[in-house]
């Protein structure tokens, strides 16, 4: 991955800036999203990390990678939301966000051949259970409106959507598996 | 080691049960032990964590694309981008950002830039009452928000700005008036008679040639074309200093009732016609109000038994007493009559109808906390949920001695916290209030929020969060849940109660009250009508 230099020299800096951020938000997010499994919550540290991000940018070495140097940030955002919101519910004890965030920045270079192999998978799948995953994932709806929509009961959506997930997953390491990135 | 296809079927079970919010303690607990003794679990969690963050962004790029697009090819798929709005955080320039579906075209963000802008400021102060005005600036509805840095420019009739910190400004016209925070304007021109109740001493009006600082008062400043200015104090005193042509000041000198001053930047002199002035500035301006209604619901905890109804007409509002303590002894002395003691076991509901929204909300109340109150109890006094999800706003003591001191006031919610500087922890009545507004500028629903503390009807500090598009979409609420206000305990948690101290007075308004409002609650335990503060 990041085979393109990530930054041009001579690019005006904010202008710079920008097209990294909107080039690697969605790792960024899926980084944060590996240890703060909360999809609001996860935004939120986005929000907060990309302003960190800005601050620091002058900190940044051009042609080093963008995407672990944000992940970096990143973490540390997680750090503090953790300190600060000990209290919140579904949060992993700090070893075990450290420990998951250590194999997460490993896994960073195959990150979008994930992403981009997960594209072939939703094609495979029966239309049915693509409009249900997809439903289940858009912005503003859950399993709940993937029921609702779908015509299922919420039993049977959980136990629809684990299905899809588990034969998208086992596809995506599958294709992995045949490029030899895996 | 390999994890075995049983293994890894759990696997898929826990990590889809997070995903879905539906995992037990037990299962939560299960995958910790996973994800901290297997890196095969930890690859394979990861794995499952980074597809659910990739169908997200599918899903979400159909959705603003077209509702029923199917996946084409990844390569046509475009990554949500991130819209930059320039903040004005310190000098440094980037801020903050907001979030964009869908185009990720530089004119779009361009135009974002410019017509966000404002809307990253913090609101400190609002227009409460205008006579005849005319503007020469913008012009500014009675009601209207202003935040930090908003210049006020009037070209005739008076305007009256309330701010955050309780402090009042009549402006006459013409003038121009910077509103910089809730406790500092600068007026370059024009005459303003700033009312400061004792509980904003400390507010600060300066220009080029003067500055002044309010020591619980009420002075007038005139501003004319040549860059003099006069003060003149009409009650209380004010500390002034003169300021010089390169901004150097002077010694601050105090001006007492009655007392007068004219500051120009060659040097301080007498005020010329100084009883005819101050006649004429003492003069009271007949204002045009906005009249708002707010609801108020009242648990006074002076009725006898263990029984706690709110005085309000709204069906609900009794207040549910909780934990493993008999609720018989409950009752104590409160600040008045009467108040509800919380011995660290006890803690209390009331489901309010509507808590959970969004909306404009207030709470009071007054509290005494036992000043040895022990560090390992949670610190919660109040708190109730706040939009979907397990989020909420909470009140409570610092307990975090790195965050700020111990036995401060903190509000904290998700996004960020206000941690005051007076200790609560000390075994005296404080009386408390939390005001929390929904950012609605430029007719925009939803835009962020703000929070603002107040302790002995001082505002210790504000906390504002502006928030993007994919946050407004993924906010949904359930009708079932429609919320309570938990005292002693944070909402959501479960366990018994960590509060030990005593509640009385509790207020629950369904506006964001004013400065002056938070005032009337805390001296006359009632709710202000608008006779009552335009008497004020």
């Amino acid at each position: 991955m990041n085979s393109e230099p990530d930054a041009t020299p001579g690019l005006d800096r904010n202008k710079q800036l920008m097209r990294l951020m909107t080039q690697h938000q969605r790792r960024v997010f899926g980084y944060i999203f590996t240890l703060v499994p909360d999809r609001h919550d996860a935004e939120d540290i986005l929000q907060e990390t990309s302003v960190v991000i800005c601050e620091k940018f002058e900190q940044f070495q051009p042609g080093t990678d963008f995407v672990a140097w944000a992940c970096q940030i990143a973490y540390w955002e997680v750090r503090r939301a953790r300190q600060k919101f000990a209290r919140a519910k579904v949060v992993f004890n700090q070893e075990v966000v450290d420990a998951v965030a250590q194999t997460a920045a490993q896994l960073i270079p195959e990150a979008d051949a994930r992403h981009e192999a997960l594209a072939h998978c939703l094609q495979k799948l029966h239309p049915r259970d693509r409009e249900l995953v997809l439903t289940r994932y858009e912005p503003g709806s859950g399993v709940e409106e993937a029921a609702q929509r779908s015509g299922r009961s919420m039993e049977a959506a959980y136990k629809a959507l684990g299905r899809i997930r588990k034969l998208l997953h086992d596809c995506v390491n599958h294709r992995l598996a045949m490029e030899g990135t895996a | 080691m390999s994890l075995s296809d049983h293994e890894l079927l759990e696997l898929h079970a826990l990590s889809d049960a997070l995903v879905d919010g539906t995992i037990t303690e037990t299962q939560h607990a299960r995958l910790e032990q996973w994800l901290a003794s297997s890196e095969e679990a930890r690859r394979h969690y990861v794995g499952a964590m980074a597809l659910s963050a990739s169908l997200m962004d599918y899903a979400s790029e159909m959705q603003a694309e077209a509702p029923d697009a199917r996946p084409t090819s990844p390569r046509i798929a475009r990554p949500a981008a991130w819209i930059w709005t320039i903040g004005s955080l310190a000098a440094a320039a980037v801020l903050v950002l907001a979030f964009w579906l869908g185009g990720s075209k530089e004119r779009e963000v361009r135009d974002e830039l410019t017509a966000a802008a404002p809307e990253n400021e913090e609101t400190v102060a609002r227009i409460s009452g205008a006579k005849d005005a005319r503007w020469s600036g913008a012009a500014l509805a009675t009601g209207e928000e202003l935040h930090s840095g908003q210049r006020i420019e009037l070209a005739g009739g008076f305007t009256e700005i309330t701010f955050d910190s309780g402090a009042q400004i009549t402006l006459e016209g013409p003038a121009v008036l910077d509103v910089n925070s809730a406790w500092d304007a600068a007026l370059h021109r024009g005459i303003m008679k700033a009312s400061v109740p004792p509980e904003a001493v400390g507010f600060r009006v300066a220009n080029a040639s003067v500055n002044v600082v309010d020591l619980g008062t009420e002075f007038t400043m005139v501003a004319d074309e040549s860059g003099a200015t006069e003060v003149f104090v009409l009650k209380g005193a004010v500390e002034a200093a003169a300021r010089d042509h390169t901004g150097e000041e002077s010694p601050a000198i105090v001006l007492r009732e009655k007392q007068a001053r004219r500051f120009a930047r060659v040097g301080g002199s007498e005020v010329s016609d100084r009883e005819a002035k101050l006649a004429k500035f003492s003069r009271r301006v007949a204002f045009d109000r906005l009249k708002q209604s707010a609801h108020y619901a009242h648990w006074s905890f002076d009725a006898e038994g263990s029984e706690f109804t709110a005085a309000t007409d709204s069906a609900s509002g009794r207040l549910e007493l909780l934990g493993n303590t008999p609720s018989a002894n409950a009752r104590t002395i409160g600040h008045r009559r009467s108040g509800l003691h919380f011995d660290g076991q006890r803690f209390a509901k009331v489901e309010l109808p509507g808590m959970r929204q969004r909306s404009a909300r207030s709470i009071a109340f007054w509290t005494k906390i036992t000043p040895d109150a022990p560090l390992s109890d949670g610190g919660t006094i109040a708190s109730w949920p706040l939009g979907g999800g397990n989020r909420s706003v909470a009140v409570a003591w610092n307990q975090n001695a790195a965050q700020g001191l111990l036995g401060v006031l903190r509000t904290d919610t998700w996004r960020g916290s206000i941690i005051g500087s007076t200790s609560v922890r000390d075994g005296q009545w404080h009386h408390i209030a939390v005001v929390f507004s929904p950012r609605t500028k430029s007719g925009k629903k939803d835009t962020g929020m703000q929070l603002r503390q107040y302790i002995d009807g001082r505002l210790e500090n504000s906390f504002a969060k502006h928030h993007g598009k994919r946050a407004k979409s993924a906010e949904k609420l359930t009708a079932s849940d429609d919320g309570a206000l938990w005292i002693g305990r944070a909402a959501g948690r479960s366990g018994a109660g960590q509060f030990r101290g005593t509640i009385d007075e509790l207020f629950v308004a369904d506006a964001a009250l004013s400065p002056q409002e938070i005032r009337h609650l805390m001296r006359e335990n009632q709710p202000a009508t608008p006779e009552m503060l335009a008497a004020q």
